[in-house]
């Protein structure tokens, strides 16, 4: 099996047992989904490596969306945080 | 290649006529496919990584959209899941090393220089590939000009003379060229990642270690060696998970060196019997279904 391959195998088998997890909690919203979904893809990624040499440009993109994906949640949580503080 | 109007050559690209049977550019002879029945196109595949790509991203897409409206966290999250693995589906490419390409892609001028050498020399004898010993150790090929008892078994020392151009007995027909087996590459590899000379291993045990091999150095496996001792034949099925392309060019545009000595992989398949057997080996034929990457290898045992 190439890397490629193994990479998405390994990746929607977290993804979609973080789904099935979660499903099972009450009151979960979207952003902790993602926000998974990003942190699963680095781990994936780097154990698996589906990016020879020669693609350092498509994983660039990949990475930049994906932690860009992480940081909105993450600044969006620590904003909602300071607001409900009152500071 | 040429199409039936006009073209390109398949060598160096230039324009071609459509009454042109050169190229006017470096002499390449054009091969033309409504000129020749045996080429016939490859059929559009559609790639499957394509389809399930597309299907994950509209499943994705209507599940995430129509969840979104109705509130269900869960599921929008399982459509979004589809929708980002699609979407990567679509844009990784393939991992097939480009550096392998790059490798296959060198190894064809060679083989194109093989085809005009025996088509220039009129050679139409199918090659001989003797039988050696030695780790990392490939056969030779002697293809004869005429087949006589002198050639039809060469003397096993040209395993390790230097010339191309040989002879092996007393009249003048009793001579040919002598080459490297364009697979001693791979069989080399394959030795080397099993640290085992295949000379040592008898024809019994021939699938399995050729399937493991292969395996290892990332070419294919092997489903069956089949013996009929009877007719002196060995059968070898092998499916392939490289080389796919360079093994249907080589088919193309070099079909004197694909049915006299072998493409690589075939090639390979024929010096591991010759070894593993200790016999001379002949290609039969060697037939390549295309859609499911498989490879049938009939060779002959010359005791």
């Amino acid at each position: 099996m190439n890397h490629t391959n193994l990479f998405f195998i390994s990746y929607s088998a977290l993804a979609f047992s973080t789904v099935f997890a979660l499903s099972l909690l009450s009151g979960v919203g979207i952003d902790v989904y993602l926000a998974l979904f990003a942190i699963e893809f680095f781990i994936a990624s780097e154990v698996t490596s589906p990016f020879s040499l020669f693609e350092r440009r498509k994983r660039i993109v990949v990475e930049v969306i994906m932690l860009a994906i992480f940081a909105v949640i993450v600044i969006q949580r620590i904003a909602q945080i300071l607001l409900e503080a009152g500071l | 290649m040429a199409g039936p109007g006009q073209g390109s050559c398949w060598v160096c690209k230039a324009d071609v006529g459509a009454e042109d049977n050169y190229c006017r550019d470096c002499g390449a002879e054009l091969l033309r496919r409504d000129a020749m029945p045996g080429i016939r196109q490859a059929p559009v595949r559609t790639d499957a990584r394509v389809s399930v790509g597309v299907f994950l991203t509209i499943v994705g897409a209507i599940v995430g959209t129509l969840s979104y409206f109705m509130g269900i966290v869960p599921v929008l999250a399982f459509g979004l899941a589809s929708l980002l693995i699609g979407l990567m589906v679509l844009y990784l490419p393939s991992s097939d090393s480009v550096a392998a390409r790059i490798a296959a892609e060198s190894s064809l001028p060679s083989l194109l220089n093989i085809e005009r050498l025996l088509e220039d020399l009129d050679l139409d004898e199918r090659g001989i590939y003797i039988p050696v010993s030695g780790l990392g150790v490939a056969p030779n090929v002697f293809v004869p000009l005429a087949l006589t008892p002198s050639t039809k078994r060469p003397p096993l020392g040209l395993n390790t003379s230097r010339r191309i151009f040989v002879t092996v007995g007393k009249n003048p027909e009793d001579r040919g060229i002598l080459l490297d087996s364009p697979g001693a590459g791979i069989l080399s590899s394959l030795e080397r990642s099993l640290r085992l000379d295949l000379s040592r291993v008898g024809l019994t045990d021939l699938q399995g270690t050729l399937d493991s091999g292969l395996r290892s150095i990332g070419i294919g496996k092997v489903t069956s060696v089949n013996q009929e001792s009877t007719k002196n034949e060995v059968i070898v099925e092998m499916q392939l998970t490289a080389l796919i392309d360079l093994e249907t060019r080589l088919r193309d545009s070099a079909p004197r060196v694909s049915q006299q000595i072998g493409t690589p992989a075939v090639s390979a398949l024929a010096a591991a019997v010759s070894k593993a057997s200790a016999k001379y080996v002949k290609l039969r034929s060697a037939l390549l279904d295309r859609a499911n990457k498989k490879i049938s290898v009939n060779l002959q045992l010359i005791g």
